[in-house]
């Protein structure tokens, strides 16, 4: 969409399920979208060692990644004709269950939003300076390692 | 000759209310930044105060030989104390980097008081002052000629300049100026992420400038644990690709783990 203003790309807690809907009724007048694709990542209980993922506990270095992800943005945008984009991640605990992530791209026609949405969460897995702690059911905790 | 270093806590200061190097700054009295920078390089002062606040922080405190002559009689108790040449340095200029210090001690000479002209502002109580002044300091004592400028101008002095690096010589001499030192400090500390938070508790102070490399090699003697976690360096906010890029005071500095969002 080219706002230049400063994005706020992480909230609080859980994101909750009705920002998903607010943000799709929030499109209703941009009557030239034919798609939207929508990712959600949620908070998924892994056994490690026995235990049980109760939630995750994000942080990010802010200030670097708000940077990181207006880069991917703007090049994203610069190579897929999107109508719109948003990307939300959650900071501070989410428990197992709750959604943690969440991308929605819009466009004319179907395949450049869902090819752009895919990129953005590969994207942003690898290049966003986010960290998650899984806790588990005893309190105890490690670090989040993704698998590449 | 060697030199012995001091540390001049000053008197009480009205408008701070308190003693200036114990005003706690995010934690630590103002004067342990100080402690904490010259124990990096292996000098270890002594305090001359009066306050039993300094008795507190495992260094030796002495009192002034001859009272109530401000910092020249601090220079004086000093120079009686040694019996060499001494560094003299303030504790209300907390946080004075390892490289100025050094270069103080570099460029001493036997028969000069050297001291710091930082943006043209001579800092007297940033200076070594040897023993073949100490009949010069006894003798303004006795008069009570107390002015520190006069004693610079009265004897060989010679001065290095150093322009910039403002936060270094920032001097905490109102409440107000007590915050923004911890602004500063916080973002001098390098900040951790991810697991490393859990082997790094106290991101220590480096000895600025240095290469990547080399903070990565300084990290690593302090925490061990770190040889375990692949982490890259961000400098401003920027992947420092090169382990040579050279990080000074006023870098913001990161250590990033792998990530896991998303």
């Amino acid at each position: 969409m080219g706002e230049q203003k400063t994005k706020n790309s992480f909230l609080d807690g859980a994101i909750p399920p009705e920002k998903i809907a607010e943000s799709i009724a929030a499109h209703r007048h941009k009557t030239g979208i034919g798609g939207h694709a929508i990712f959600l990542g949620q908070v998924r209980n892994d056994v490690i060692d026995g235990k049980e993922v109760r939630a995750i506990d994000f942080t990010a270095y802010r200030e670097m990644a708000e940077q990181t992800i207006a880069g991917i943005r703007e090049d994203v945008f610069a190579r897929y004709p999107l109508e719109c984009m948003h990307i939300y991640h959650s900071l501070g605990v989410v428990e197992a269950g709750a959604l943690c992530f969440f991308v929605f791209t819009s466009s004319k026609h179907r395949k450049p939003a869902q090819e752009a949405c895919a990129e953005l969460v590969e994207r942003f897995k690898a290049e966003v300076p986010v960290w998650g702690k899984e806790i588990f059911a005893d309190a105890t905790y490690q670090w989040k390692e993704l698998k590449s | 000759m060697e030199v012995k270093t001091y540390i001049l806590s000053g008197g009480k200061s009205a408008r701070m209310g308190e003693d200036k190097g114990l005003k706690p700054i995010i934690g630590k009295p103002a004067i342990r930044y100080l402690l904490d920078t010259l124990i990096n390089i292996n000098i270890h002062p002594a305090i001359i105060a009066h306050h039993h606040g300094y008795h507190q922080l495992g260094v030796k405190v002495i009192g002034d030989v001859i009272g109530e002559k401000g910092p020249m009689g601090g220079i004086y108790t000093a120079l009686q104390d040694a019996g060499a040449d001494v560094l003299i340095l303030a504790a209300d200029v907390p946080f004075l980097s390892a490289p100025v210090i050094r270069q103080l001690l570099e460029n001493r000479e036997a028969h000069h008081i050297t001291v710091i002209r930082h943006n043209g502002r001579v800092q007297p109580l940033c200076g070594v002052y040897p023993v073949a002044c100490e009949q010069e300091v006894a003798s303004r004592i006795r008069s009570s000629a107390l002015k520190m400028m006069d004693l610079l101008e009265g004897f060989p002095t010679q001065y290095i300049d150093i322009n910039g690096q403002t936060n270094i010589f920032h001097n905490i001499n109102t409440p107000a100026d007590g915050i923004l030192a911890e602004q500063y400090l916080l973002h001098m500390k390098i900040k951790c992420f991810g697991k490393l938070t859990d082997i790094v508790q106290e991101p220590p102070v480096p000895a600025y400038p240095l290469s990547v490399a080399a903070l990565q090699a300084f990290l690593l003697e302090r925490f061990p644990a770190l040889a375990g976690v692949a982490y890259k360096v961000a400098v401003n906010q920027q992947l420092a690709g090169d382990p040579g890029t050279i990080i000074t005071e006023s870098d913001e500095i990161a250590l990033l783990p792998a990530y896991s969002g998303g």
